[in-house]
């Protein structure tokens, strides 16, 4: 009901128009003076601000490394010659809990972190979260987050001090491969592991 | 008289359509005034410029919902009055003729213009506008559109002039933020270096944006002027942050952060510059904003075990399911009592990946999809309500304007890079 009379006033509305209209009211303002200028905002904006990116790596070399027969991949940290290979846990789809295999990883990736950091005793552990690109942005970033804060849990549990490690996410934009395949979603959907000073 | 009337009742049909957008369609195009457009015959500027031109006026007045577009061939001398005979026998109402110049000596344009009510065998509006550069272009279409749609008093598209702020991926863990029309013609980088992302106006003015940047030790907001480039830390958090709302006296910003390792949202005033914690569940909480005044906040969690739309009084302890549909909620924005929501129709890494976008009141069940297919994410509404931006992801990477009162959607493609998030 409410739409025909919508419809109703809208042709009424048309009919106004189509029957013309005995006003006059010209807008006149089209001297070159008096031109309207439309560079308003758009005029004065800065230009771009150029961001400095920090690189607190400057003692441990990190290299990413994709196994993609595995469906895995790992992060290589190069400290004083000695490399350690730090292998990625993996997510299923939408979770952030670890799986028998992936927790195995983590006690896996605590056994080589220990050995270092008896060495290096500032060391700390950085968890980068990812997420594959199903998602909608700001909670994939959030998902991210949980990922590394499962690896965190698991690395405290094993006896890494919490103080020694450092989390944050990337949410979708740090995706190692770029395919459009489940295999390649899979690989993204993880946490790596960086050694930093 | 005629035209009193007219207003009148286009007046009352904008409002009519206001009261509950979410119900409304308006189907029958026909009833809507018709408009040819002209080139005036003394134009002669570089890089097709005129056309470039005139090409955004009737996109900008076919997206505008209030007319109805149709070009015919009749004389168009500037300098002459127009063809009425011709123009009624085609059944046009309307007739737009431009008049491009260039100044040589500082490159600036100028558009004159004149608009015909056919039916009244009358010039009803004559006006000039200008640019001191060309690639702002797109503002002189905009502010054509603008005043024609003024001069019938048909519901305002104001928004059309206004900034849109968008982050656009450009590889691994890079980004920048950009500032642009709506039609993504005009663009320009504000921030670049690093990964730069989640821009958000900072007030009405859009005189200053905020954004998170990874360029420090630990994800920081902050927040830059648009026209000084100076910017400011505001905070920082282990693992994300991320501005999603600001309130609408622009004192007080919806933050998603983690200072304890956990996603929650929060409320931080930039007056006292004080954080008070809103959600404290153990799982994701994220992307507040804010509903009924300010009062309280919505927001997704996955506190069922899937993503969904929540809601909670600011103060009070009760959380509030507001969504009863789906079972991939993602995403949402508000507008007064009004919630648009991204969601995902299947829950599995295996179905279709389609994301549609849904309309709801918080007074209503009643929910209203906005799109069919593809991967519709982003949602934001306009400042009045009545049209809702949002990101299209398939190939390209598209900029979508949904028209709620007309039923009728647009996408105008980036031409590189994949958008990340958007603001207007």
């Amino acid at each position: 009901m409410k739409k025909i009379m919508k419809n109703t006033i809208l042709s009424i509305c048309a009919i106004g128009l189509l029957a013309g209209c005995s006003s006059k009211d010209v807008e006149y303002d089209n001297t070159a003076t008096n031109a309207q200028s439309v560079d308003g905002k758009a005029a004065n904006i800065a230009g771009s601000n150029e961001q400095s990116v920090d690189d607190n790596a400057n003692v441990i070399t990190n290299s990413l490394k994709a196994v993609t027969n595995e469906g895995l991949n790992s992060v290589e940290s190069e400290i004083e010659g000695n490399t350690v290979l730090l292998e990625s846990v993996h997510f299923a789809f939408d979770k952030y809990n670890l799986t028998d295999q992936m927790r195995e990883v983590a006690t896996s990736n605590y056994n080589k972190i220990n050995i270092v950091q008896e060495s290096y005793n500032g060391l700390k552990v950085k968890l980068e979260g990812n997420c594959d690109e199903w998602g909608t942005d700001e909670y994939n970033y959030a998902l991210g987050l949980k990922r590394a804060k499962t690896a965190k849990d698991a690395l405290i549990a094993d006896g890494v001090d919490a103080e020694k490690i450092v989390m944050v996410s990337f949410g979708e934009s740090n995706p190692i491969c770029t395919q459009k395949n489940t295999t390649c979603w899979k690989m993204n959907r993880r946490v790596d592991y960086r050694l930093l000073p | 008289m005629r035209i009193k009337q007219i207003v009148i009742w286009l007046l009352l049909t904008s409002y009519l359509f206001a009261l509950d957008a979410t119900m409304e369609i308006i189907k029958n195009k026909s009833t809507l005034p018709t408009i040819s457009y002209a080139i005036s015959t003394d134009t002669q500027i570089e890089d097709n410029l005129d056309s470039k031109v005139l090409a955004l006026v009737k996109k900008d007045l076919l997206v505008s919902g209030h007319f109805n577009n149709n070009d015919i061939n009749v004389d168009n001398n500037y300098e002459n009055i127009a063809d009425y005979k011709t123009l009624k026998t085609n059944g046009i109402d309307l007739y737009l003729v431009l008049q491009l110049k260039k100044n040589p000596q500082d490159n600036s344009v100028v558009v004159n213009t004149k608009l015909y009510d056919v039916n009244a065998n009358s010039l009803v509006l004559s006006k000039s506008y200008i640019t001191s550069s060309i690639v702002r272009y797109p503002f002189l279409s905009h502010k054509i559109a603008i005043d024609i749609n003024k001069y019938l008093k048909a519901p305002s598209i104001e928004w059309m002039d206004k900034f849109i702020i968008f982050s656009r991926y450009l590889d691994s863990k890079t980004s920048e933020i950009v500032v642009s029309d709506y039609t993504l013609t005009y663009q320009k980088v504000v921030v670049k270096g690093g990964l730069n992302i989640f821009p958000k106006w900072a007030n009405k003015e859009q005189s200053e944006f905020y954004f998170t940047t990874y360029n420090y030790e630990k994800p920081t907001l902050v927040k830059q002027n648009l026209y000084t480039t100076k910017s400011e830390k505001i905070l920082s958090s282990d693992g994300m942050i991320v501005c999603s709302d600001v309130s609408s006296d622009g004192t007080k910003l919806v933050v998603t952060m983690a200072p304890n390792s956990q996603p929650d949202i929060y409320i931080y005033d930039t007056i006292n510059k004080l954080k008070t914690r809103i959600t404290e569940y153990n799982g994701i909480d994220v992307g507040g904003s804010f509903v009924e005044n300010d009062t309280k906040i919505v927001f997704v969690s996955d506190r069922l075990k899937y993503p969904n739309i929540f809601a909670k009084k600011i103060g009070q302890r009760g959380v509030e399911r507001l969504i009863y549909h789906g079972r991939n909620n993602s995403q949402c924005s508000t507008s007064g009592d009004y919630i648009v929501y991204a969601s995902r129709e299947t829950d599995n890494e295996f179905g279709d990946n389609v994301f549609n976008l849904y309309l709801m009141s918080t007074y209503s069940d009643h929910v209203r999809r906005l799109t069919t297919n593809g991967r519709n994410q982003f949602p934001k509404f306009s400042s009045n309500g009545e049209s809702i931006l949002f990101i299209k992801n398939d190939t390209k990477s598209y900029l979508g304007i949904i028209r709620l009162n007309y039923n009728k959607s647009f996408l105008f493609p980036l031409k590189s890079g994949k958008l990340q998030s958007i603001d207007w």
